[in-house]
């Protein structure tokens, strides 16, 4: 049955070939019957072990308490972008097979599976990352990516080498733990580098801020929720992250830089591209604290952050050279959605930096929440600035309009004004995923008992054990 | 309190699409909401306890609270009425109003809970409403605003993690709850957060070094709004620093440094000293007169911190009586400059002049608002400064003494600018047709200028919510028996000294009335040194009033240059980033292969 | 009794202030080896120029000037003259000092409201005039009020018995005196009125009665600021003795000022934040540490 998630949206890829145009319309359809098998018809602790063959040997597919709520966003966040984002003929097909990854890489349980699907999801990365005619910046990713990937197999091999098995559940129960600590580098460098940790996420800024409605949100919301997904099931689940300490500094440091590199740009997509990379170097740091509280508020802040970016990377898409006057709806929900960034209160931002600074500080971990703050500074000073900018830009065009005025006057082509330059499905979208924000900033208990239940899942290794082995070998 | 909170929050929304209907309609909501608000606060009974929306005990009414409360209603009364009017100027009435209201939320949420988080959380919607309504002022108002932001976040955060520290401590958000026990805590985890809470306070009341925000945003933002912004949220800011000065043990918490005076107050007040110098002299400095005044609210933002953090019965008295005198003034001058920049258009000081025959009324509010905050009796500001300088002296800070003299002479400098400047001299000819503003706008400027002066001549209402705070902070009340003030340093009767400044103002007149009548001549039959004048707008000395005292500080060091600095190596440091980002491949693979290779050699 | 007490200080302000302002007249007329005018002749001007018809500026002017006089009268009557001390205990410091600002400002307003900016200038150069000497002369009676633990003049005046504060606190006097000279708007410390300079500054649109009003607030004024000085550092006395007193410290205010050019405003300023403001950080350091003699 859960093998469906990932079919479904395979078959619909493949019967979109012929007729490109179809892609687009299967698209919302797809991650809807997704959504809904997920809520009505599967429910945690599944496996299916494929062609029948035992756990162990065979690859298995399990749908329990960490990845359910995963699933359920990440298709979520599929349906939202095939309403708001402009796609071009072939990428319905792309975006098929993303989708078909990206829940497999959610639901297996296998390592060279896994692998499989971070392939398959690594190249229709790249083809997305050129939308726009972003070359370079794809090209960038390219090689950050094909090093990644190497290093994903370097670990899968390793780890099939030592223990003789390709499950994840079985390998982390027999490797030898002297050996584990090599594996885990090599899985590390995968995750630094596509969750765009700094140094290893420097391809990120280029290719986000190409000004495609696609590129940012299929790979900065859809890809990264999977792969924090992947992040923890490695590293809080079977194996132990290697060096944490490390990572976490990493982490912080590229928080920072990241907070910098945003606060320089002239330009709002390389800005939000940046503020994305700091975005997930904390949800990275909060979860390097292996910590149930921390894992719990680095999953709401991953929640927060990649809704919030989602509103804004489309608005951006749609944005061009335009203030928010003759389109307030727009506005609204970037204002909204740049609050939530920061952490305002009233909004979910504000609860994920409640739950995060709090549960740090129980653990007596001063400094990341310090970061976190300064960075906040930061983000505030822009986010606000551009949201200044847009809201008041009308009366500089205003200005520009007389001058228009004249030129006809004076027998000049008239420039069209365009009221409504968000397309009907995009601005549903972001003012939906605005209130959302809204509505869990004065419920949180709303999204905070899901992570809490699966930052509890994920930290507790035996029912993983139990669920895929069945207790036993 | 709930239910008031529940309805500004509704009112919000209220006034939002009430003024699409007419623009006049925000206002009168806020008018509404504040009026009522005033009524039930000023009759509710000290210590109530109430839920908030299903949290217990989250608000609490302290007399500080009762205190700041009427304060901000007050302020913001007279701001709405004075906006029924105005609005027709605004740039987006709906949001203005609404904002206004959601801004008038936030601010009595801070002053009604001591659960640190919920006050972080009003404080935040504060903050966020008053943010969008500053870029609707002039053009530079968009940078200010992000000034704003920037220096409000710090202040914000550093409470944030404060309250963080205080809750990994103690586990309880609820300040009076913690204030108990911190005493026994090390002495470095004390200051740190001390330093942390106080940070907010800091920032917001345009304390030194975190003063930069006030001349732009002051100046800048929409001109009534400023009236809130000096008169109403600098106010929030010293709040904070009354809440945690009075709830905290600070005398018990930090030794002893200098005539009684704690090392941890000591670092205030030279804060507040430092705050009086920087706003005084750049204050006298200013052509722009919404820049002078929002100076003028960084030095009178230091005689509170130095007023509160004496900590004592005379000081801490004057501090918080001097809020409310800075409240009224600030909000005087500013509604008085907001209907000056109706009729005219302009804030430059050298722009006007003679409008005293213009506008009689906004000049008298001025007036009296100025000589509340130079600290002239018979208002009320010359109360808090005598009980300041009772404090100071008799403590023997001489040096915190003679910064606050050459604050408050100096403040009769940066005053008196925009009154010759705006008000006396020439009447320009352009502005000949101006009319006083509409009455409207006149009554909430007429109320301010009779509370002004009633609490000067009586100060006793005001006394009695003070040493309400001073009691429930466990201090020696403040001594005071009818109009007479009592301090460890003799006494002095407000009542005695009106009727003596109406005994001599009636001599006067009266020598005045009993001598021959003068002839009125107009403004341009001049003494001119001989000269034949075509043009009497220039005759006008409003340029460079103080110019011989402002060339002896010219090159004095700019904060505010000195941020800009700062940010710019921020952003230095950001185009290295995104130099590296913008780098070939290879360059990351190196990168890579480095990060690679400091892992591997870490781990083994 | 209050009313009479404040009564007899109006009219020995009136009568002795405006007869020691002739005898000043005519110390410096013979120190400049002038004849100079009789002692009498301040009230001749006095009631000449109040006994014509003047012209005014409008209404800011008229109420500046009443306003100016009003403030003067209000202050004077907290000044304990000798043995008139017409509010015993509460002739507090600041706000005597402070009261006399309302004159100040009266002044200013009134003359600026004038239109001439000769009066903007004089008035501006008078204000910071006042930011130079109000500073050295407050700390230096600060550390009076610290070590008498009052801060009423009068008190401080009976405190001192015939051991009198000058010696008590000899460089505070020093202090005070030099904030005197400056307070009266005398050489040095003139910049404000300049007449060949800036045309008599805030005067320079004055006529008749109102000229005659400001002289009166002038000379009250100056009684007032002498006053105090004799009741903090002299001692005080009775009646008579006070007055021998004060005839002494005007004329020795007028002594100097008449021998003595006009410093720039920015040199007075300058002056004044610097030599004062340590002698008087000096005389506080002192006091603190117990050092009065």
């Amino acid at each position: 049955m859960i093998a469906l998630l990932i079919a479904v949206p395979l078959v619909f890829a493949f019967a979109s070939i012929p007729h490109e145009r179809l892609g687009r319309y299967f698209l919302p359809f797809v991650a809807m019957f997704n959504l809904v098998c997920l809520f009505f018809f599967m429910h945690p602790e599944q496996i299916l072990e494929v062609g029948k063959w035992p756990a162990a040997y065979g690859i298995a597919l399990v749908l329990d308490n960490v990845s359910y709520p995963f699933l359920i966003f990440v298709n979520f966040l599929i349906l939202m972008m095939s309403l708001s984002a402009t796609l071009e003929n072939r990428y319905g097909t792309l975006l098929l097979v993303l989708t078909a990854a990206v829940n497999g890489i959610m639901l297996t349980g296998d390592f060279f599976n896994s692998f499989v699907f971070l392939e398959i999801i690594s190249v229709i990365a790249y083809i997305v990352a050129a939308h726009k005619d972003n070359a370079l910046g794809a090209f960038k990713y390219l090689i950050f990516g094909g090093i990644g990937g190497t290093m994903y197999l370097l670990g899968a091999v390793s780890v099939y080498v030592k223990s003789g098995t390709l499950n994840m559940a079985y390998a982390s129960f027999i490797t030898d733990p002297m050996v584990v600590p090599t594996i885990c580098i090599f899985f590390l460098i995968t995750f630094l580098v596509e969750l765009k940790v700094l140094p290893l996420g420097l391809w990120a800024p280029d290719v986000y801020s190409n000004g495609s409605s696609v590129t940012p949100i299929a790979l900065g919301s859809i890809v990264t929720v999977s792969l924090v997904y992947l992040f923890s099931r490695i590293f809080l689940n079977i194996f132990d992250l290697p060096n944490p300490q490390l990572v976490g500094i990493l982490a912080m440091v590229s928080i920072i830089f990241s907070e910098l590199g945003a606060l320089k740009q002239k330009g709002l997509g390389r800005a939000l591209s940046f503020a994305t990379i700091s975005g997930v170097s904390t949800v990275v740091a909060a979860l390097s604290m292996r910590e149930s509280e921390i894992t719990s508020a680095a999953y709401f802040y991953l929640f927060n952050d990649v809704v919030s970016k989602f509103i804004l990377f489309t608005l951006f898409a749609y944005l061009g050279e335009r203030g928010f006057k003759s389109n307030k709806t727009a506005g609204i929900a970037f204002t909204f959605a740049s609050l939530s960034v920061v952490g305002f209160p009233m909004f979910a931002g504000f609860w994920a930096k409640y739950y995060l600074l709090k549960a740090l500080f129980q653990v007596n971990s001063y400094a990341l929440p310090a970061i976190i703050l300064i960075a906040a500074v930061i983000e505030a000073g822009y986010l606000i600035k551009w949201n200044v900018e847009l809201w008041y830009k009308e009366e500089d065009r205003e200005k520009d309009r007389e001058d228009v005025e004249a030129e006809k006057a004076e027998g000049v082509e008239e420039v069209e004004e365009v009221e409504d330059f968000v397309p009907f499905g995009a601005q549903v979208v972001t003012l939906l995923l605005a209130l959302t924000l809204v509505v869990v900033g004065f419920m949180p208990g709303l999204i905070h008992d899901q992570t809490m239940s699966i930052a509890n899942h994920v930290l507790d290794f035996r029912p993983y054990l139990d669920l895929i082995l069945k207790g036993g070998m | 309190m709930q239910s008031l909170l529940l309805y500004l929050a509704i009112g919000a929304l209220v006034g939002y699409f009430l003024s699409m209907i007419n623009k006049r309609l925000g206002p009168i909501v806020l008018l509404a909401l504040s009026l009522y608000g005033l009524f039930t606060l000023w009759n509710m009974p000290i210590g109530s306890v109430e839920d908030l929306f299903g949290f217990e005990d989250i608000l609490q009414f302290t007399a500080l609270s009762k205190y700041f409360s009427i304060i901000t209603l007050i302020v913001f009364s007279c701001y709405a009425f004075f906006n029924i009017v105005w609005i027709s100027k605004a740039k987006r009435p709906y949001a203005f109003s609404a904002l206004s209201i959601l801004t008038l939320f936030g601010t009595l949420g801070v002053f009604l809970t001591p659960h640190l988080i919920a006050l972080y959380i009003f404080w935040e919607v504060a903050v966020v409403a008053s943010l969008f309504i500053v870029p609707m002022g002039k053009e530079e108002s968009k940078k200010a605003t992000i000034w704003y932001i920037v220096i409000s976040s710090i202040g914000s955060y550093m409470f944030l993690y404060g309250t963080f520290l205080l809750y990994s401590k103690f586990g309880t958000f609820n300040l009076f709850e913690i204030s108990g026990d911190i005493a026994s805590e090390g002495t470095g985890f004390k200051w740190l957060v001390s330093l942390l809470l106080l940070g907010a306070g800091v920032a917001k009341s345009g304390i030194f070094p975190l003063h930069v925000w006030l001349r732009n945003v002051h100046g800048n933002a929409p001109d009534t709004f400023s009236a809130v912004l000096s008169g109403q949220l600098v106010k929030m800011g010293s709040y904070i620093i009354a809440l945690f000065l009075g709830a905290f043990p600070i005398a018990t918490m930090f030794s002893q440094f200098y005539a009684g005076v704690n090392i941890f107050s000591y670092v205030l007040i030279w804060l507040g000293n430092i705050s009086i110098l920087i706003g005084t002299f750049m204050a006298i400095k200013q052509n722009d007169m919404k820049m002078l005044m929002a100076y003028s609210t960084v030095a009178n933002g230091g005689y509170i911190l130095i007023g509160l953090a004496l900590l004592d019965q005379v000081g801490f008295a004057g501090g918080l009586f001097h809020v409310i005198n800075h409240a009224l003034a600030a909000t005087m001058i500013f509604l008085s400059f907001a209907a000056v920049v109706y009729r005219t258009g302009t804030t430059k000081i050298d722009e006007m002049g003679g409008l005293i025959f213009k506008m009689p009324v906004t000049f008298v509010t001025y007036l009296v608002g100025i000589i509340s905050i130079a600290g002239i009796p018979p208002t009320s500001g010359f109360v808090s400064k005598w009980m300041i300088f009772q404090s100071l002296i008799s403590k023997g800070m001489f040096v915190t003494a003679m910064f606050t003299f050459v604050g408050s002479i100096g403040s009769f400098l940066y005053v008196f600018r925009p009154l010759a400047g705006v008000f006396l001299g020439q009447l320009k000819r352009k502005d000949k047709d101006v009319k006083e503003a509409p009455m409207i706008m006149l009554l909430p400027m007429i109320i301010l200028v009779a509370l002004t002066i009633l609490w000067g001549v009586f100060p006793q209402q005001v006394l009695v919510w003070v040493t309400d705070v001073q009691r429930q902070f466990g201090m020696e009340p403040f001594k005071f028996d009818g109009t007479v003030l009592y301090s460890n340093l003799g006494h002095w009767d407000s009542w005695t000294v009106f009727v003596m400044f109406m005994v001599g103002f009636i001599i006067a007149a009266v020598i005045y009335i009993l001598m021959p009548k003068g002839k009125k001549i107009p403004l341009d039959d001049q003494y001119t040194s001989g000269e034949f004048l075509h043009n009497f707008d220039l005759y006008h000395y409003a340029t460079k009033y103080y110019a011989f005292l402002e060339r002896e500080y010219e090159g004095h060091p700019s904060f505010e240059d000195w941020y800009t600095s700062i940010v710019n190596v921020l952003k230095a440091i950001g185009k290295g980033v995104d130099y590296l980002v913008r780098r070939t491949a290879s360059a990351y693979t190196f990168w890579m292969a480095l990060v690679l290779a400091l892992l591997l050699w870490v781990r083994w | 009794m209050t009313v009479l007490k404040v009564a007899g200080i109006f009219l020995t302000a009136f009568f002795f202030g405006l007869t020691f302002e002739g005898i000043g007249r005519k110390i410096t007329a013979r120190v400049q080896r002038r004849y100079g005018p009789r002692w009498y002749q301040n009230f001749i001007d006095l009631f000449k120029t109040l006994s014509k018809h003047g012209y005014t500026h409008g209404w800011i002017f008229d109420f500046g000037v009443i306003m100016a006089l009003g403030g003067i009268i209000a202050s004077l009557g907290f000044v304990p003259v000798g043995g008139i001390v017409a509010f015993p205990g509460m002739d507090n410091f600041f706000v005597i000092v402070y009261l006399f600002t309302i004159g100040s400002l009266g002044m200013a307003m009134g003359m600026v409201g004038t239109g001439n900016p000769w009066a903007s200038i004089g008035v501006a150069r008078a204000l910071t005039l006042m930011l130079g000497y109000e500073v050295p002369y407050m700390i230096s009676i600060g550390s009076m009020l610290y070590f008498y633990r009052t801060s009423s003049i009068s008190a401080i005046m009976s405190a001192q018995g015939g051991d009198w504060n000058l010696f008590k606190f000899p460089i505070g006097a020093l202090v005070a005196l030099i904030s005197l000279q400056g307070m009266l708007g005398k050489e040095p410390f003139e910049a404000p009125i300049a007449p060949a300079e800036i045309a008599s500054g805030p005067m320079v649109e004055l006529s008749a009665k109102y000229m005659g009003l400001l002289m009166l607030m002038n000379t009250f004024m100056e009684f007032a600021e002498i006053s105090l000085f004799v009741d903090l550092f002299l001692g005080g006395g009775t009646y008579f003795v006070f007055l021998l007193k004060y005839l002494v410290v005007w004329v020795l205010v007028v002594l100097i000022s008449s021998v003595l050019p006009r410093f720039r405003i920015e040199q007075a300023v300058y002056f004044y934040w610097t030599v004062p403001i340590i002698l008087a950080f000096v005389q506080v350091f002192m006091t603190v540490n117990g050092f009065v003699f």
